[in-house]
């Protein structure tokens, strides 16, 4: 498989949108997944911002210069679309109704992502970012550094408040 | 922390499925065909007006042949025509959708 930074390079050189479209095969799925953590299930926003991304991303690709992996940067620039977003429409929902007791049991996997996102809820903007990044797409505390602009002890108290709210949620239910 | 609950958390944490529709890979690459179009037609449009002030300001200049004492008179065409110039081009950095 071709690397990004050829991908990367050809679309720069020559405008060429069909590395652009397996740059984006290649990204999309945890880019959405990211956007669908934060909306907290919200798939449909959560596909209209990713999407939004992605056209800012072939935008801004000259101004990529490679100090972050692309993953990264692109990671930052979804963020920075969810931010907008959430200043516009967006409303925190709560927890109502939520089957704690299906966390534990077995079920489809694309089940098990609903309900993750869903119970996201419980979680500010920002312990959902850094919980989601570092769990879940396996980042290092330096890059949610990069994505979110925080300091590296806000994010690690962010992930670790994140991660015992989540289990005190799970456990007390 | 109870260790097993953590590892339960950290493994629903996980992403579960992986989204693989070419959908929205399509609908991303028209949307870009569309806006590149956009700016095509905006980069026309600004050309033929550019065109349509300048031709008349060329002509004055190889009619007159002395462009220093014409200045004068072509001042405002000048003046309109770098406004044009410079506020179209800030206007063009600055927007993102760009």
């Amino acid at each position: 498989m071709i690397d990004d930074n050829t991908l990367i390079a050809r679309v720069i050189s020559n405008g060429d949108q069909h590395a652009f479209a397996t740059l984006i095969k290649k990204h999309h799925s945890a880019i959405r997944q990211f956007l669908r953590r934060l909306t907290a299930g919200d798939q449909a926003s959560a596909d209209d911002i990713a999407q939004e991304a992605f056209i800012r991303i072939f935008q801004k690709l000259d101004s990529f210069v490679g100090k972050s992996t692309f993953s990264t940067w692109a990671h930052k620039i979804a963020y920075n679309c969810f931010l907008k977003y959430k200043q516009k429409v967006y409303h925190q929902h709560e927890l109502d109704g939520f089957d704690f007791s299906l966390l534990q049991a077995q079920v489809e996997d694309i089940e098990k992502d609903l309900m993750i996102e869903r119970l996201m809820n419980c979680l500010n903007i920002t312990e959902r970012t850094c919980i989601t990044l570092s769990v879940s797409a396996g980042m290092s505390h330096q890059e949610i550094c990069i994505i979110t602009k925080l300091p590296l002890g806000t994010v690690k108290s962010h992930i670790n408040r994140g991660k015992q709210k989540l289990l005190d949620k799970v456990n007390n239910q | 922390m109870n260790t097993k609950n953590y590892s339960l958390l950290t493994s629903l944490l996980q992403y579960h499925t992986r989204l693989l529709d070419q959908q929205f890979v399509d609908n991303i690459i028209s949307n870009i065909k569309a806006k590149n179009k956009l700016r095509l037609q905006i980069m026309i449009m600004a050309i033929l007006i550019a065109c349509s002030v300048t031709i008349p300001l060329i002509v004055n200049i190889t009619e007159e042949f002395d462009f220093l004492s014409s200045m004068p008179v072509l001042s405002p065409y000048l003046i309109t025509l770098f406004l044009l110039s410079v506020l179209g081009f800030g206007a063009w950095l600055t927007n993102e959708d760009f």
